[in-house]
């Protein structure tokens, strides 16, 4: 995925500032682009050129991380954000505050991308279904230690910002939910998770003007809340 | 058969000794039913056509006569924004009727009631003038109880999936009872809530459950050994033991192993881990009107043999949807419809599983349409307005000539209602359905959305005072 999206898939030396900076870019690109509605259009081209939807996702992210690193000015004095809005981290379309790679091996050998928009932590799990590895199965959703290591993350994150309240967003595939069963909604029910509604996209349409904004969506996952 | 039949029926069915394994000699024999007495006993309960009979009726005049006071007020052509949503109709005198029932069926277990199946704060606050006492689940829930003005002695926090956080807020409320089912949960409560009063949680036979909760919480019997070891070690508070045999079980043998299971635990507790004596045993839920008589009586089987009388052991319950599933009837609007063929068509209404039918998706209900309103005519009392498969009623397509799916206001895939039903009534855009015993799971789930709560429409009555 790293090299399909246009980000470098060779070793980086990270003790070198520069190359740490760049690494942290192919970060944010990987979680952003979980919401490429069609992920075909990353893929590079049958001259294995870079199609240009990586690059207005690249030009994009660095035009919003500007508007995020003003959200994000922090004033000792009052101890908040100085434009920090509690509805702002909901969201997944901000960018987040901090970036994560998070490995569960027994429960997936992918990696989950993540970030946190100040109240919300945004977990993508990766499609468990389409994979072969045998780690990765149906089963595994039926599973708590995976979920109970993402709310104590989630929680440890609120320990360290002080934030009022934590929430974790998950963000599942809709095919692993829809074509196998419905199980893992039923078992979440019992430990609080709320079924979140996908974003509106009539409402996007009167709202955007840029074209990439219109390639992301939500549709192709679950998405779920839970109170951390 | 009576009620006092019923018992003589129970007590009639000879005990007999079965070897339990057990490391002590004092330990070798357990009286308690074979498989085969049970199985008896089980059949006898299946063949019992008191058993079907349902301990009351709901009010329906009253609930008939809220649904159409409310829809009589919409004008079509002249309301505001809102005035035509769902609406829920709640019979606080069906809570109160269901207490009463718990209370002739179960007189010896305390009920908690599960407050994420309804935390609605009416039905909170009457559950507890009633006396009843709360499962909290997270630290809304709780927050929500104490608000009350409520104790906290009278919560159990009994979240199978807690995270650190969960457990210090709760004892910094002083929210003591909390169940457990693995070694991590023990440290954390060791460092952040070292008084509290533990319930170990353990694993039952949950196969015909329709929501299975022991395969994923609940600790199987062949690791009861180390976590008593570690309470022990870690000199935590051990005060009893909890089960849950899931939502919707059909069959009751799970309660009964689950009972004996329970009582095993608390032997080993004492003689061979020199544990205080335990003193709550915490049965769970997933009690339902429809099967209450049938349950509770395999549970009052199990618990005179195992938790006598006088046995010294507090018995509790997490009931949830027991209390308030029949409590509520949905009101929802038919937004549009799409023709397919002349009998065939889909319709959607202005609620679904984003918001009060949430149930589909988080819970194994399938809500049940009727037809309200069509043809300006209410049909509230044609119970058989609608039908999911027309062979269950020995009913032909004559009589229900439209075949419909019904679904949500949203474009999603996920927000079906119901894939196929068939309608005495071809309703179209205007028309009203009724959703009736729609409380549990619903409304409480619903979507939060723009930071925003979503509360449901509710119109209160009491058909016990009015």
């Amino acid at each position: 995925m790293v090299s399909r999206i246009g980000a470098r898939d060779i070793p980086l030396d990270l003790s070198a500032e520069a190359n740490i900076i760049d690494f942290y870019w192919d970060v944010i690109l990987c979680m952003e682009s979980q919401f490429i509605l069609d992920c075909n259009l990353l893929v590079k081209d049958k001259d294995n050129k870079k199609r240009p939807v990586a690059k207005m996702l690249k030009d994009k992210l660095v035009d919003d991380m500007k508007i995020t690193l003003k959200r994000l000015i922090y004033t000792e004095n009052t101890k908040k954000y100085k434009n920090y809005d509690v509805n702002d981290g909901y969201d997944w379309r901000k960018l987040g505050s901090q970036y994560f790679i998070l490995y569960l091996p027994l429960f997936t050998q992918e990696l989950i991308w993540s970030k946190l928009n100040e109240n919300y932590f945004h977990v993508v799990l990766p499609s468990l279904l389409k994979n072969k590895s045998i780690h990765d199965n149906h089963s595994n959703y039926i599973n708590k230690e995976w979920l109970l290591a993402l709310l104590e993350l989630t929680s440890d994150l609120n320990q360290n910002l002080k934030f009022e309240y934590m929430k974790l967003r998950l963000y599942i595939s809709r095919d692993d939910l829809i074509n196998n069963g419905l199980g893992l909604l039923k078992n979440l029910n019992w430990i609080g998770g709320k079924l979140i509604k996908n974003e509106d996209r009539e409402i996007l349409l009167y709202s955007t003007t840029d074209a990439i904004s219109y390639l992301l969506g939500d549709e192709n996952f679950v998405i779920l809340e839970f109170e951390c | 058969m009576s009620r006092a039949q019923i018992g003589n029926v129970l007590s009639n069915f000879a005990t007999t000794i079965l070897e339990v394994s057990s490391p002590t000699p004092t330990q070798n024999k357990q009286y308690c039913k074979d498989d085969k007495a049970l199985n008896k006993l089980l059949l006898g309960l299946k063949n019992n056509p008191d058993l079907d009979i349902l301990p009351h009726d709901q009010a329906h005049s009253a609930i008939f006569q809220a649904l159409r006071v409310r829809i009589g007020k919409i004008n079509n052509e002249t309301c505001d924004p809102g005035e035509e949503n769902s609406f829920f109709v709640c019979d606080l005198g069906e809570i109160k009727r269901l207490y009463a029932n718990w209370m002739k069926e179960l007189p010896r277990i305390k009920p908690f009631y599960a407050v994420k199946c309804n935390p609605n704060d009416k039905i909170l606050s009457l559950l507890a003038e009633l006396g009843v006492n709360f499962d909290c689940a997270s630290k809304v829930e709780i927050d929500r109880v104490l608000s009350m003005n409520i104790s906290p002695d009278r919560i159990v926090y009994a979240n199978p999936c807690k995270v650190a956080s969960f457990i210090r807020y709760a004892a910094s409320r002083n929210v003591m009872k909390s169940t457990f089912d693995n070694v991590e949960e023990l440290y954390k409560i060791k460092k952040f809530h070292p008084k509290s009063q533990l319930l170990l949680r353990i694993a039952t036979d949950d196969s015909t459950a329709q929501c299975r909760l022991s395969t994923k919480y609940g600790c199987a019997m062949d690791k009861v050994d180390s976590l008593l070891k570690c309470a022990k070690e870690l000199g935590l508070n051990l005060a009893g033991v909890s089960f849950h045999v899931g939502s919707g079980a059909s069959d009751f043998a799970s309660l009964y192993k689950a009972v004996r299971d329970a009582r095993t635990v608390f032997e080993k507790a004492t003689n061979e881990y020199n544990l205080p004596p335990l003193k709550i045993l915490d049965i769970g839920g997933g009690f339902q009107f429809e099967s209450f008589k049938e349950s509770t009586a395999v549970l009052r089987s199990a618990l005179n043999e195992f938790f006598p009388i006088g046995c010294d052991v507090d018995i509790i319950a997490e009931p949830g949807r027991y209390f308030v599933a029949t409590a509520f009837t949905l009101a929802s609007h038919v937004i549009a419809k799409r023709k397919l063929s002349e009998n065939e068509a889909m319709i959607y209404t202005n609620d679904g599983v984003y918001g009060n039918m949430n149930c589909i998706l988080f819970d194994h209900q399938k809500p049940h349409p009727r037809t309200l309103y069509h043809g300006l005519e209410f049909h509230y009392n044609d119970f058989e307005s609608t039908t999911a498969a027309l062979d269950a009623v020995k009913k032909s397509r004559a009589e229900y000539p439209y075949e419909v799916s019904i679904w949500g206001p949203t474009c999603d895939g996920l927000d079906c209602i119901a894939k196929e039903y068939y309608m005495k009534h071809d309703v179209v855009v205007g028309d009203w359905f009724y959703f009736p015993c729609l409380g549990a799971y619903t409304s409480s789930a619903a979507t939060q959305f723009n930071g925003f709560e979503q509360t449901a429409d509710i119109v209160y009555i009491d058909s016990e005072c009015d």
